[in-house]
Formats: structure tokens, sequence, C-alpha cells
């Protein structure tokens, strides 16, 4: 059992920095707030909050190794076994074939190797000219557009942050194609104190995310090819979301009843489907409008 | 402040010289008014206001740094 006191300008605030020091989910803790926290007036008069979050003892479960994304088997530990069902190795009843994942990506450049243009390098007249050129982009020109993009943004919210840049292994679709939509490329910032551009919920990295994807589709007519991460942010919340689906779903088979989660967004609820995919007893649906979509799992 | 309203809205328009960013500053608030050719102001606000949104939302991360809260006002 771990447990960690943390303070921060709110409640929400402290508990999402908590929850992100101890890698766990919200549902793999239990809460306490030692000290509210006041907001004041125009910040005369505030007062920090403190937290203390504690795992719950039942929660505990092996680490997620922290895996890069490229080019491991990965993936090998979202296909699920139920207890007391098929050991691993055998095949399950109805099951759909895995498909595999971390194939050796496309176009790209060796591991390793530092990428492309440095960044104040000039970009091509016929992308800064933007529109009409319906030529596609391979991943290295999108991680460099992109990054050129993200700093432009950055330097101008007066955030110092470093680009990272990954290229991401083809991903399956929700019916297990491989998928021609998902990101080709992640630009991780790394930098000190970037909680702001995660905000409450992720909700500042959606909207920075969101405005970097129509700036994106201005200059090369792709949508969302290139994501954006803080600090590992996404990643860790995927690996939390992954764990999540697999406990409801235990959850689910051992009550029979449909288990409705919290609304997400909908890269969230897609990794929430995808990794119930191959799960041979139970489904899972979308439900709702708008930021009150929620993922429902049901018993097959 | 300005900048960033600048650059994102003439990322974004499809006449980016016809883009006016005036701040107008106070002590503990700042408001950002823009304005974009008629033919661009769907480009700078978006489906229900979903990518002005978006932009206030940069814009209060970048105002909250400099402890003031900022409003984006867009003219038409």
């Amino acid at each position: 059992m771990q447990s960690v006191e943390v303070q921060a300008r709110t409640v929400d605030e402290a508990v999402r920095i908590a929850l992100q020091r101890l890698g766990r989910s919200y549902e793999e803790v239990d809460v306490e707030v030692l000290r509210p926290g006041t907001p004041g007036v125009l910040g005369i008069g505030a007062e920090d909050a403190l937290v203390r979050v504690t795992t719950r003892p039942g929660a505990v479960r092996p680490t997620i190794p922290a895996q890069p994304y490229y080019p491991g088997p990965a993936v090998q530990n979202q296909g699920y076994r139920p207890q007391g069902q098929p050991p691993i190795g055998q095949p399950i009843p109805n099951a759909r074939p895995v498909q595999p994942i971390g194939q050796p990506i496309p176009p790209a450049i060796p591991n390793g190797t530092p990428i492309g243009v440095p960044l104040g390098a000039p970009v091509p007249a016929a992308i800064a000219r933007g529109a009409g050129n319906a030529r596609a982009f391979d991943a290295n020109e999108l991680a460099n557009i992109g990054r050129e993009v993200v700093t432009n943004l950055l330097r101008r919210m007066r955030i110092q942050a470093r680009p990272q840049v990954e290229f991401m292994p083809p991903e399956p679709d929700e019916n297990g194609e491989e998928d021609n939509q998902s990101p080709l490329v992640t630009i991780n910032l790394i930098g000190g104190d970037l909680g702001v551009l995660i905000g409450r919920r992720g909700e500042a990295l959606t909207d920075l995310q969101y405005v970097f994807n129509l700036i994106m589709n201005k200059k090369t007519r792709t949508w969302g090819r290139v994501m954006i991460d803080v600090e590992g942010y996404r990643t860790r919340r995927k690996a939390n979301l992954v764990n999540l689906a697999h406990r409801m779903a235990d959850q689910v088979m051992a009550t029979r009843q449909p288990i409705t989660l919290e609304p997400m967004p909908a890269h969230e609820r897609r990794l929430v489907h995808i990794a119930l995919l191959d799960h041979p007893y139970i489904r899972s649906e979308s439900f709702g409008e708008g930021d009150e979509r929620k993922v429902t799992i049901f018993p097959k | 402040m300005k900048d960033l309203i600048l650059y994102m809205a003439q990322s974004l328009v499809d006449d980016p010289g016809a883009v006016q960013v005036r701040q107008i500053e106070g002590t503990h608030s700042v408001i950002i008014k823009l304005a974009v050719a008629p033919d661009d102001m769907g480009k700078v606000i978006g489906k229900q206001g979903k990518i002005a949104k978006a932009m206030r939302t940069l814009l209060a991360v970048t105002a909250a740094r400099e402890g003031k809260r900022a409003t984006l006002e867009i003219q038409s």
C-alpha cells in the first residue's frame, strides 16, 4: 500500500497530481481531503488544498512497464484472459485472431537516429503555404511540421518544453484492421511544471491537441496523425484505462450486470473498446452525446 | 497573449492578412479583440464555438502564468 500527500491549488488538482505520482487511476485509490483549500478573492486569502491519496490494498497489480512504443511486441499484455478460462497459449473459443501489432514500421527512420531538420530550418515553401496540396505526407514530414507548429504555439504561450518525437506502430481499429486514422507520430513535451498543459481531466491538452490538429490540417490535409503528449500523460492514462476496462469486464462477468463508465473523450473510449475487443464474453458500446458520451460494458 | 491569438488565427483562416488583434491590458485582466475576414469567421469560431473555446483555453493557460484573467472577444 502506497500513500502520498499532495498540496495544490484545488482538491481536483491535488488528486490529479497524486494519481500521476502513484501511476494509479482514480478507481484504485482512497482519497482523504485533509484540507479543502479556498480559492480566496483574486488570489488574496487563498489556501492550498491538501489531500492524502492511498492505494487500495486490493488494487495491487503488476506495474505496467513503461513501454517504449517502438517497436516491441507490446500488446501481448492486452490480450485478455479471464480467470479460470483457458490458459494462455490455448485458443479461446470464438476469439478473434489478434492483429499483430508492433510490425515493422513503414517508412520512417532507424530508431534512435536524430530526426529530420533542425527546428529553425525553413519549412519547404509548399508546406509553409499550406492548403491546396493533396500530396501525402510521410511520418517523418509530419513529425517535422508538427514539431514546428507545437514549438510556435508553446513559444507564444511562454512555455518552455522540449518536443520529443516518437514514431508509433500502426494500431488496429475497432474491427481489428490496421487503422489508417491512428496517430503515426507522438510529440511528447518534456519540461518542468507542464501540469498547466494537461489541465483538469486533461482539458487543456485536449484543446491544445484540437488547435494543433486544425493547424496541421490546414498545412497537410491530414487529421489526427500527430499526437501531442505532455510528460507521457497519455501513455500513463492509456495504461490505466486498459487496466480499468479489464477490471470492469471482470466485474460485469461476475455480476452479469452491465457497467457504464464515466464520460470520456473519443480517443479514450476507443482505447476501452479496443482493450475489450478480443474478450470472448464481453462487449462494449458507447452511448450519449458530446461531452456526456460514455462507454457501457455488457456481458455478451 | 496577443501573439498567441494572432498566430492561431492566422494559421486557421484563409485570409491571414485580414486578421487583426488588439490587446487591452488591465492590472488583473486582459481583453483580446480578434477580427477576421467575414468569410473566415467560422474558421475561428467553429461548430458550436468549439474552436473559440479551445483558443480560450490556451489563452487562459497563458494568462494564468502572468497571474491574469484573459477574455477573447471575436468581433463581427
